[in-house]
């Protein structure tokens, strides 16, 4: 199914089951992801796309399978066994590697558009301050934010926090970044300008990207591979053109269909 | 008119000691307040049941009870303390075990999502708790840590029941000497009003501070 | 150094006067709590009022009641009212101040629950031309009243709990039937401690109840 590159895969699950109770979202699910790719996750609502970011971000555990991130071991479980006690700093090393946008901002509400940005930096991968501060510029500058260095989160527009969110994510200077409907509670036009900085990311960075996308254009434009899912599986997956133009199964043109006849 | 100013010495005597006890338990009440609510939110039984059993046990029964109790009982078992001591200790553990239930609530309020955040940036629980929960847990706090210290300030005037010559023990003592209630009375219930009303104002001064982190 | 620390038959032979105590405390705080209803009932339509007037008056009072203290108003009663010729014995005193005090927190209560029933409620029946009264009997209170009932409850038992300064006007409840028992025998620790363990029982199972009720009412 994937092509076996020389390279590393950075994100690789293995027959990887999860359920909610009785609802099982994700079943034996089985891809990798190779280094510095930009993946478009597509599919339903209720699919699983967005339980599979929260399991490589650690906010979410697997009931059985294996998550490797960069070759390390982020999860594994034996069907029916329980759940095996992680040490905190192995998680945390690895947890290092992935940064995460939410759907809904998430920006610390009683710190400045700064300080969300450097408090990580400074705290938790222990830079100085000033460093801290002059990467935060950086960043703010990359999503056009600049001129909000000292606003709160209540003072933005939601594209507006949204790119902040970005900015944070970016200055813990992760290996591997997960976007998690990010435009979802936005405005078309406020959702425009968020894109537009992904869009620059996607050209300008060798970060391995995993999108979860409502936006088929966009998914199309910005991703090299796409996955689409249905009911915890993968039904079919591809470049972009193969999916968007020619898709092979059939559960994937009537979604497409759909989707596409909505917008 | 001149009679007033004749009581004035020993009402402001009292207004003193008033002050005192509320400052003195408020000092008792946060940290208790903190500890105990967070500890009640804690899944381990050796943290939450104490946390349960002190907040049950102050809430549940009477404040005049427990300042008898402190000032009576517990002599017998070897504590013996002076009634400022007494008074200032329950009040602040009575207001406490209510400020547990505010913290509670406040850190409960502080939507899941922003735990997520936190571990997203790798935070440790402690950096968290700290650096993300807490702070915005104090702004949800401060509305009713108002109105608690309301309820602390006039609760004050329990003490006056174990001989403690605060602001309405002085009113008690002059109400003996000269018969003027409703004058004595009535000066001593606008006191505590006005007091009241600046604490009232004092808070929302604080609130207007922290208004930016709203979402 | 053989002393009792804590005298089991001495604190059961106090228990049949106690449970006479706990029927004042109960007695205090039903009529305390039925007078702040209907008190605090006219509070909250006072506040609702357009006469200016009115409004202020109504906000000040039911502020005024409830951040000063209980005993200061107990003994405000009981030294002033008899100087104005109104002769009332210490546990009708007692339960006149609980039930003004608590008159203003329970203002607050309905104030709340008829806030909490959505503004189209007013709007749908005015377009079906009901009287105001109307429409505030059989459409905005008996909506309003699932949140006020549990908030209620709340109150009874805090209530409930400020009885014991009752006693500093000499009425016979469960602190001055103690502090009396007290001084009478030189043991302090069992009546004191019996009493507060009452308090602590009633409370707990008056809670359950209320929580039960929240449950039951509010969604």
């Amino acid at each position: 199914m994937s092509n076996k590159n020389a390279l590393k895969p950075a994100i690789h699950m293995q027959k990887v089951c999860k359920s909610f109770g009785k609802l099982a979202v994700l079943k034996d699910l089985n891809f990798e992801i190779q280094p510095s790719r930009k993946v478009a996750l597509i599919g339903p609502s209720g699919s699983g796309k967005s339980t599979i970011l929260r399991i490589l971000m650690t906010l979410e555990s697997i009931d059985s399978g294996r998550v490797m991130i960069d070759e390390e071991v982020l999860y594994e479980v034996k069907e029916g066994a329980p759940p095996p006690h992680l040490a905190e700093e192995h998680v945390s090393k690895i947890r290092a590697k992935v940064g995460m946008v939410f759907q809904s901002f998430n920006l610390f509400p009683h710190m400045s558009v700064l300080r969300n940005i450097t408090e990580a930096p400074v705290h938790v991968s222990r830079i100085s301050k000033e460093e801290a501060e002059a990467r935060a510029l950086e960043f703010l500058d990359l999503v056009g934010l600049k001129n909000k260095v000292n606003a709160y989160p209540a003072q933005l527009s939601g594209g507006q926090k949204q790119r902040v969110a970005i900015a944070r994510a970016l200055a813990m200077q992760p290996r591997i970044m997960l976007f998690d409907e990010i435009t979802s509670a936005l405005d078309p036009e406020l959702a425009a300008e968020v894109l537009s900085v992904l869009r620059n990311l996607a050209r300008t960075t060798d970060m391995t990207m995993l999108l979860v996308t409502h936006q088929m254009h966009f998914a199309q434009e910005f991703a090299d591979r796409i996955i689409f899912m249905e009911h915890g599986t993968i039904v079919e997956e591809g470049s972009p053109e193969k999916i968007f133009q020619q898709p092979k199964e059939e559960r994937t043109r009537s979604f497409l269909k759909t989707v596409l006849e909505a917008t | 008119m001149s009679e007033i100013f004749g009581w004035l010495p020993n009402l402001l005597s009292g207004l003193k000691t008033t002050l005192l006890l509320t400052v003195g338990a408020t000092f008792v009440a946060c940290p208790m307040a903190l500890a105990a609510g967070l500890a009640r939110l804690s899944r381990n039984p050796f943290f939450y049941g104490p946390a349960v059993c002190y907040i049950e046990v102050f809430r549940g029964t009477s404040a005049l009870i427990q300042l008898f109790w402190f000032y009576y009982v517990l002599p017998h078992f070897g504590f013996q303390m002076e009634a400022l001591t007494a008074g200032i200790l329950v009040l602040g553990l009575n207001i406490g075990a209510y400020g547990a239930e505010v913290v509670r609530g406040a850190v409960q309020s502080v939507p899941r999502e922003q735990y997520e955040a936190a571990k997203a940036l790798n935070f440790s629980k402690m950096q968290t708790m700290k650096k993300i929960i807490l702070p915005q847990a104090f702004v949800a706090i401060l509305p009713p840590a108002g109105n608690l210290l309301i309820e602390l300030l006039k609760s004050t005037a329990l003490v006056s029941m174990i001989t403690i010559t605060e602001l309405t023990f002085k009113g008690q003592m002059l109400r003996a000497s000269t018969l003027k209630s409703t004058e004595i009375f009535g000066i001593i219930l606008i006191l505590y009003f006005l007091l009241a009303l600046s604490i009232t104002h004092g808070i929302r001064k604080l609130e207007r501070r922290f208004s930016y982190v709203k979402v | 150094m053989k002393e009792i620390i804590f005298d089991w038959a001495f604190a059961w032979s106090l228990m049949p006067e106690l449970m006479g105590a706990l029927g004042i405390t109960v007695i205090a705080t039903v009529l305390g709590m039925a007078l702040a209803m209907v008190l605090g009932l006219f509070w909250a339509v006072l506040r609702r009022s357009k006469n200016p007037v009115m409004y202020w008056f109504s906000t000040t009072v039911v502020e005024f009641f409830r951040s000063t203290p209980l005993l200061v108003q107990i003994y405000f009663l009981f030294y002033v009212l008899p100087d104005v010729g109104f002769r009332l014995s210490p546990l009708q005193t007692g339960v006149l101040a609980l039930g003004i005090h608590y008159s203003a927190y329970l203002a607050e209560v309905y104030r709340a629950g008829i806030d909490s029933v959505p503004r189209g409620q007013w709007e749908a029946a005015t377009a079906l031309n009901l009287g105001k009264f109307h429409t505030f009997r059989s459409i905005i209170f008996p909506q309003a009243l699932p949140p006020i009932i549990p908030a209620m409850g709340n109150y009874l038992i805090a209530m409930f709990k400020d009885t014991p300064m009752l006693s500093a006007i000499t009425v016979l409840e469960l602190l001055q039937t103690a502090k009396i028992m007290g001084a009478e025998s030189f043991r302090y620790i069992e009546p004191l401690t019996l009493v507060g363990m009452l308090f602590l029982i009633l409370s707990l199972i008056s809670a359950r109840m209320i929580r039960f009720l929240e449950k039951r009412y509010v969604q």
